[in-house]
């Protein structure tokens, strides 16, 4: 197997994923797989240009004349091999999207409430950015809406638990407290799953 | 930047800032590129006037490619796509007649 040219392409595939959303999920998978790939591997890196092939005039599209309101979405999705869950989030201010993150966590989690807390957590950092961002352009943002679907990590955000154990999530428990006490974001409950996320996570 | 009463950015350092009254002035520096934009006009000349005091630049007009990235700015809104860079990508690897 050519371990250079896999390099090489999961290299350039990743520059893609500057404005590709869509592909950021997968291209993320194949460069896990550098050290050690077999065939299989390079099969992956294949189909992903075949999907390009096919949406190579896929792009993003900012409109003019949009309400400025950031609003970010979370959710999480199960990976059975090594039990580590990935986070996807994401940003759109009035009705373009501005910011995404997908990202495998770093621990174990026992429950699905704890995975979805998790996902927050990230959204969190991710957001404290934006906010700095917005706010060098004139644009300062409070209560900033959080929408996930986990009616459990909702409640567990309200009733304030201690938690023993995984750092992680204690830093996301943290994280989360202390930005809803400084009122930067505001926890609503996504009943309708939105589309864009589940594209991020299963593309 | 700083002497002409530009603030840099809080988070990214490579962001310059100028507000007057109504209208603000945006300069966004990647190595040896430079990206700016504004509503006024009058802004974005001075900007220009400025730069090309100090250093030997070529003025490369409305922006439509950055970075690999197309944009196309229309009257209703602005569009990203990666076609071209996509495209080269493909060729590079051989890819470019796969089936879709």
């Amino acid at each position: 197997m050519d371990q250079t040219k896999f390099r090489g392409s999961i290299g350039s595939l990743l520059y893609l994923t500057a404005i590709r959303p869509d592909i950021m999920f997968s291209v993320c998978l194949c460069a896990r797989f550098q050290s050690n790939l077999k065939e299989s591997h390079f099969t992956a890196a294949k189909r992903i240009m075949k999907y390009l092939q096919g949406t190579i005039n896929v792009g993003l599209w900012y409109p003019v004349d949009v309400s400025l309101n950031l609003v970010g979405y979370s959710d999480s999705a199960s990976c059975k091999i090594d039990r580590k869950n990935t986070s996807g989030t994401c940003h759109l201010l009035g009705s373009s999207l501005v910011s995404w993150h997908n990202k495998k966590q770093a621990c174990v989690a026992l429950s699905t409430a704890e995975v979805e807390y998790i996902a927050a957590g990230s959204y969190c950092v991710q957001t404290l950015w934006l906010k700095q961002q917005l706010s060098d352009f004139g644009l300062n943002l409070s209560k900033i809406p959080l929408l996930f679907d986990n009616t459990s990590a909702i409640i567990l955000q309200r009733i304030q638990f201690n938690i023993q154990g995984l750092s992680i999530l204690k830093f996301a428990i943290i994280s989360l407290e202390t930005m809803s006490l400084m009122k930067i974001v505001k926890f609503r409950l996504l009943v309708l799953r939105i589309n864009l996320l589940i594209c991020l996570q299963n593309p | 930047m700083l002497s002409h009463s530009y603030e840099r950015g809080k988070t990214d350092k490579t962001l310059f800032i100028k507000k007057t009254c109504f209208d603000i002035i945006l300069v966004q520096v990647y190595i040896d590129d430079i990206i700016f934009g504004s509503i006024n006009q009058y802004l974005c000349k001075q900007f220009v006037a400025a730069m090309q005091e100090e250093f030997e630049m070529s003025m490369m007009g409305e922006l439509n490619y950055f970075l690999g990235l197309q944009i196309k700015q229309l009257d209703h809104g602005t569009f990203l796509s990666q076609t071209k860079y996509c495209k080269e990508l493909l060729k590079k690897f051989n890819m470019e007649s796969c089936k879709v």
